[in-house]
């Protein structure tokens, strides 16, 4: 008997049941009954495949690529001036130009190739916001939107370490991918669910840069941050799937911490518990990956990711649960103990994780009753 | 009075230290970091600030100061958590530990209360 308290709705629950219930319940069953097919985790990925429930559902139309960028001024607060909308021309300004095109590119792998319209699925627009704050060495998502430093431009040209952060075209996916996970797997930001977090974003930037490059796994550098670096600095990017710990090597910077390997995780008490560090682990098993598969990494390796990121990984995953999870994807994609599936499994073994193996966190609860108690409250039966 | 102070996270997940010996500094600014802790009521925030708010890449901070009058107090928060009166403190101290990196040949040094090093250290010149 499973006494760990659940939340009904993470329960899983046949959805012909929820669509019965739609269709014939009381208008409080209705209710709860269309918001659980739509918000409940475990349907994230069911949500396509149910066209009869499409009708039951008011779906927002979906917006498709609405982007706005603006201008912080060197100031904190957000979102700043309008500086460009959708359709409009250049500004000449790089920084917006670049957030202007690059969250086009990201919008573009997610709608091309995953079928993803924008950040939730329904068309959310994109909101930017360039030159946040002086010296400001960094971007970040915020929940809601993205926003960029132009790096330490307050300081002499020979003193300068960063460049403007949209100067990388997988900075800027990065960002957007974390809104993504905010939408799907929710994972926390805080040690291996958060380096998987990292890792995502890390991922998906990459192949949004690939893909606009048309390169192959092979050709393809897997750095990220390329450019970001001023001349000033010893180094490529601020990380590397394909060698991770090799990207930068500098006096005043350091070298890149990150582990390629489980023996190596690093368990610090800083960054969320290492979450930009840890990365590196995930972030390799999925280089590894589309090295074996080959070609276009976007296509297989990216799908396998982006489907277990959908519909799988949860908000407390650990590698081993994203390990057992993209394998289980990998083979109902492409087929049990087919060439993808085994990439996957190379993948994690050479980060040193057997896929199947360890302490994973995602278990269903035997929790139907649950759920079954909650939906008779709805009624305004008593519940036990 | 000693503020050790570091920041971590951002895309970057670099990090920077540095700490401050106020009896090493000029009057005015000692008394200028003095009265930015107490007008932040440093003493009295809570160990951990942490944001409810969603987001990521966000600076982390930990900021430890230690007093012969007091115990050492800690309180680890990030840019999001962080209370406005804050800002202008870790403002300051970033752009310290900015300088001090700029002019230091050695990688971040390790600040002491938890957790290793983690960069491997290239050889000091």
């Amino acid at each position: 008997m499973n006494t760990r308290p659940h939340n009904p709705l993470e329960c899983i629950v046949p959805p012909h049941m929820l669509e019965s219930i739609a269709e014939r319940g009381s208008e409080a069953q209705r209710q709860w009954a269309l918001a659980t097919l739509t918000q409940s985790e475990q349907f994230r990925g069911e949500r396509n495949a149910m066209t009869q429930f499409a009708t039951l559902v008011k779906k927002a139309a979906a917006a498709g690529k609405n982007r706005s960028i603006y201008d912080a001024q060197n100031g904190t607060t957000l979102p700043g001036t309008l500086m460009r909308s959708e359709g409009d021309p250049p500004t000449g300004d790089l920084a917006v130009d670049e957030a202007y095109d690059g969250s086009g590119a990201t919008y573009d792998l997610f709608k091309d190739i995953y079928e993803r319209d924008s950040i939730d699925g329904s068309g959310l627009p994109l909101k930017s916001t360039v030159h946040y704050g002086q010296g400001y060495d960094n971007a970040f998502w915020n929940g809601t939107q993205m926003v960029y430093g132009d790096g330490d431009e307050d300081l002499p040209p020979d003193q300068r370490l960063f460049n403007r952060f949209t100067a990388a075209l997988d900075i800027i996916g990065h960002e957007l991918t974390h809104g993504v996970t905010q939408y799907e797997a929710r994972l926390v930001y805080w040690e291996q669910p958060g380096a998987l977090n990292e890792s995502m974003s890390d991922v998906f930037g990459s192949l949004v840069k690939q893909r606009l490059r048309s390169q192959t796994a092979d050709e393809a550098d897997w750095i990220i941050g390329e450019g970001l670096f001023t001349s000033n600095v010893s180094g490529l990017g601020i990380r590397s799937l394909k060698a991770p710990g090799t990207a930068y090597d500098d006096p005043v910077l350091g070298k890149d911490p990150q582990p390629t390997h489980m023996d190596n995780y690093k368990d610090v008490d800083f960054d969320n518990g290492g979450v930009h560090i840890n990365s590196g682990i995930p972030n390799h098993a999925f280089y590894v990956t589309a090295r074996e598969i080959g070609g276009f990494a976007w296509e297989k390796a990216g799908q396998i990711w982006y489907v277990t990121l959908r519909d799988k990984l949860q908000t407390r995953s650990t590698f081993q649960d994203a390990a057992n999870l993209t394998f289980q994807v990998a083979g109902t994609l492409f087929g049990a103990g087919s060439l993808e599936q085994q990439a996957v499994r190379t993948g994690w073994a050479e980060v040193g994780i057997t896929v199947g193996g360890g302490d994973g966190q995602t278990e269903p609860g035997g929790c139907l009753e649950a759920l079954l108690r909650m939906l008779g409250t709805a009624t305004g039966e008593t519940a036990r | 009075m000693r503020i050790h102070f570091e920041r971590s996270g951002g895309i970057t997940g670099m990090r920077v230290t540095t700490t401050v010996d106020t009896d090493l500094l000029p009057e005015d600014e000692a008394q200028e970091l003095r009265g930015m802790l107490d007008a932040a009521n440093f003493f009295e925030l809570p160990e951990r600030l942490a944001s409810p708010a969603p987001g990521a890449d966000r600076f982390q901070y930990r900021l430890t100061v230690e007093n012969d009058d007091r115990e050492p107090h800690t309180v680890h928060m990030g840019d999001a958590s962080a209370p406005p009166e804050m800002q202008p403190l870790l403002r300051k101290l970033t752009l310290l530990a900015r300088g001090q990196r700029d002019t230091d040949s050695s990688p971040p040094s390790n600040p002491g209360p938890v957790g290793p090093d983690v960069s491997d250290t290239p050889t000091q010149s």
